[in-house]
């Protein structure tokens, strides 16, 4: 009883914060533009709300910014099914065995804290100012995000399930597909998540790093030759896909995890 | 393969016995990168500058260490860590207590610090840079803001999971409005507020050092990617391996000093 | 340790009681309370008027739902009643007064992240008293439950009845004139609950205040009660209130004496009525 009423009476209150937070928001841009306008700050490093409108704008007729868009993409995509498949297998192998798990997780987990920007030298190193550096960096960080989190979820198989199957006599192959891999589904979602979002930024960060195309490159070019407003537009750009994609994410999890919790 | 064959063997052995198998397991995995590494630059044929060999980088790592300049760049690193973290977390808590003391704003602000935190910040890099020039305050303040946004994210959603018993108590109790907020709900809150405040400490080494790598002038970061440019690749992985031990000795203090506060 | 607390609650001295004083110390008049939900009112206490004089013990039973935690809540100024009031020596309550009507909640409500003496001297720290000061006065009176060893612990490495035991010293600390006790008990195993009961017999009934003792259990129920009033649900209200007239404190053989037998079988009938459905009220 309570508690619906709870639920009921917020219903208002989101959408009037939804209103402040527009408000607050136009009200920045608002003032982003009077501090130029009024030459509290130099246009030539902030822009102005209308310039990297009007660069926005211009990035849908502009070949060199979609071509960009394009190669990340397609580079990310690569980097994140490579690093995904190898995290999937080491991670099921570490998590199904305690004896690999106990001697090899620390290490992985001590790796995975880390900047992993560190290694990048090592990748230009050895692929040179090409792609695949991107893509082989990628892969290896994703590669621990995954594992990390697969290992996470074959941990919540319950050992009494285990126990269970055991007692009926399950083979391991269906113990495997019964037990192990249902109750496990909840890291591969998680693993799969923060795969595809080390994907995105250690892809943007080699693009920066070494100048091989993609947005990542195109940024730097942007921000180093002053034309600040497309460097802005460029991380509206980024962060607009990147804030939609969350919100995509948590509406998909949230359909899965209610499903769960209906059955 | 099996999770439950492993887990019967496990509890059988003597608990020095199974510790000396994940030594050893551990050990021939580095006895394996090792090898190839020394089959790699020896026999292998790959070049110095490419791939030195182990002693070359241990002897080069000895007398790094001896070395004032990277002593110096050790300091300024440190240095810059410790300010942004200072800096990012204080913000975000203070920022988190005062939209969390109120359901309105605790709705008009979650989301845009949600936003904060997802959007990849390694393109907003360029932009201090731009800002805030080659020295440390580019890297001192893009690392604050990237710690703030999960401190200020978890304080807020710290308090806004307050065990509502909790708030009741403090009432029945006579607590006032203030003590409530400082006595009751701080202190419930203080587990959310302590994950965000670690998740601070990671994102500001990562990103000091990222900043280091991508455009500085000093810093220990700075001398990686100096060191890997010029092709001083024994160097450069005896700085990496200064880095790796840095990185775990902040870590490691991190999680005393936060081990200190109970929940 | 068990056989020493024991013996003192055998040690029954001269009730406490000062029914003799005569007139109500608290008044509940006509307390109503509704929730206000999406799809309407709903009432949790239709109407409830009872007097208490000085140093009685009341037990309220009755189903879940019937609204008996919303008016004891309401009795310590937590919720305010919609309807009617509650006077304690002809002033209203409104709001929570600990030095009035102190709490001791069901689920322990220990603060995890203070320490057992930290956690007793709360209401004193939220008065003001100095640090100093308040942790003597809460050391104090964890020695009376025998917990002082505890005192620098955590709730987490205590057991449910030590728990339970720092919560009853802590709604002492505030020396009100009224303790309310919502199913104190409630969250304990049947050993811990009876033991815990003999232990708090003499501390809690021979400190002249004001008892209310929120319960599901018939037992303790008739073996605290001076009175036990019992509520029956949909909405809310009072079903019947009944006396029992042995002193207090109570020893254990109380619960073998008729009067305790025959009053235990009248409740359980009272109860079987709301198990085989009682015509309920349209809501």
């Amino acid at each position: 009883m309570k508690r619906r009423i709870v639920m009921r009476a917020s219903s208002p209150l989101r959408t009037r914060a939804a209103l402040i937070r527009c408000v607050v928001v136009v009200a920045a841009l608002i003032v982003w533009a009077g501090a130029v306008r009024l030459g509290f700050v130099d246009p030539v490093f902030v822009s102005s709300p209308g310039d990297v409108g009007r660069a926005l704008a211009g990035f849908t007729r502009d070949a060199e910014v979609l071509s960009a868009l394009v190669v990340t993409v397609r580079t990310i995509l690569i980097a994140f099914v490579i690093g995904t498949v190898a995290g999937l297998v080491v991670g099921t192998v570490l998590g199904l065995s305690r004896t690999l798990k106990d001697a090899y997780m620390p290490p992985i987990l001590f790796l995975l804290s880390t900047p992993k920007s560190m290694f990048l030298p090592l990748f230009v190193l050895s692929f040179g100012i090409t792609t695949q550096t991107a893509i082989a960096f990628g892969a290896f960080t994703v590669f621990f995000y995954v594992c990390v989190n697969i290992v996470g979820g074959v941990e919540l198989v319950e050992a009494h399930h285990l126990r269970l199957a055991r007692a009926f006599g399950a083979s391991r192959l269906s113990t495997f597909r019964h037990v192990v891999f249902p109750a496990s589904l909840p890291g591969f979602f998680a693993a799969l998540w923060h795969g595809m979002t080390h994907a995105v930024s250690s892809i943007l960060l080699a693009q920066l790093f070494v100048a091989i195309g993609g947005l990542g490159t195109l940024i730097s070019v942007y921000s180093t030759s002053l034309q600040t407003d497309k460097a802005l537009a460029l991380t509206v750009v980024i962060s607009v896909i990147a804030v939609a994609l969350a919100a995509l994410w948590s509406i998909t999890e949230r359909r899965l995890t209610s499903w769960r919790a209906n059955q | 393969m099996s999770a439950i064959a492993r887990t019967a063997g496990a509890k059988g052995s003597a608990g020095f016995q199974y510790g000396l198998k994940l030594w050893a397991l551990r050990a021939l995995l580095v006895a394996i990168i090792a090898g190839a590494w020394s089959y790699a630059a020896g026999p292998g044929g790959v070049a110095d500058i490419l791939l030195p060999s182990i002693p070359q980088v241990a002897a080069e790592l000895g007398s790094l260490v001896k070395d004032p300049v990277i002593w110096r760049a050790a300091g300024l690193t440190l240095g810059e860590m410790a300010i942004a973290f200072v800096l990012g977390a204080s913000l975000g808590i203070v920022v988190g207590l005062w939209a969390g003391r109120r359901n309105l704003r605790a709705r008009v602000t979650d989301p845009l610090l949600a936003w904060g935190y997802i959007v990849p910040s390694v393109v907003f890099y360029p932009l201090f840079l731009l800002w805030f020039g080659l020295g440390s305050s580019s890297k001192v303040l893009y690392a604050a803001v990237g710690a703030f946004f999960p401190i200020a994210f978890n304080t807020i959603r710290g308090l806004k999971s307050v065990d509502p018993k909790f708030v009741r108590l403090g009432k029945a109790f006579g607590a006032s409005k203030r003590q409530l907020d400082v006595s009751i709900k701080l202190g419930a809150a203080m587990p959310m507020v302590l994950s965000g405040v670690r998740i601070g400490v990671a994102l500001t080494t990562i990103a000091v050092i990222l900043g280091e790598m991508l455009a500085a002038s000093a810093g220990l970061g700075f001398e990686l990617a100096k060191s890997f440019n010029v092709l001083q690749t024994a160097r450069g992985f005896a700085v990496m391996v200064i880095l790796m031990v840095l990185v775990g000795l902040v870590q490691l203090v991190a999680n005393r000093a936060l081990s200190h506060f109970r929940h | 340790m068990n056989g020493k607390a024991q013996s003192t609650a055998y040690k029954a001295e001269p009730s406490a009681q000062n029914s003799e004083q005569g007139g109500a110390a608290l008044t509940i008049k006509g307390v109503g309370v509704d929730y206000s939900t999406a799809e309407g009112t709903f009432t949790a206490v239709e109407r409830v008027d009872l007097d208490i004089a000085a140093g009685e013990f009341v037990s309220i039973i009755g189903p879940s739902g019937c609204g008996k935690s919303t008016l004891l809540h309401s009795i310590g100024g937590l919720i305010p009643p919609t309807r009617g009031e509650v006077e304690f020596r002809g002033e209203v309550i409104g709001e929570p007064h600990p030095d009035r009507a102190a709490f001791v909640f069901q689920d322990y409500s220990l603060l995890p992240w203070k320490t057992t003496l930290d956690n007793v001297a709360l209401g004193l720290q939220f008065k003001g008293v100095s640090k100093g000061e308040r942790r003597a006065r809460a050391r104090d009176l964890l020695r009376t439950v025998r917990l002082e060893a505890f005192a620098n612990s955590y709730p987490a490495e205590l057991s449910g009845g030590m728990q339970q035991r720092a919560a009853v010293v802590r709604a002492l600390a505030m020396d009100p004139d009224i303790l309310l006790l919502d199913e104190p008990f409630g969250a304990l195993d049947e050993h811990s609950r009876r033991q815990l009961g003999v232990e708090m017999a003499e501390l809690l009934t021979t400190t002249g205040k004001i008892l209310i003792l929120i319960t599901h259990s018939l037992d303790e129920a008739v073996f605290w009660g001076d009175r036990v009033v019992v509520m029956g649900a949909s909405p809310g209200h009072v079903k019947e209130v009944m006396e029992i007239s042995a002193p207090r404190p109570r020893a254990v053989d109380f619960m073998l004496t008729d009067e305790f037998v025959d009053a235990r079988r009248h409740l359980l009938e009272l109860s079987r009525h709301d198990l085989d459905g009682e015509p309920e009220p349209a809501e």
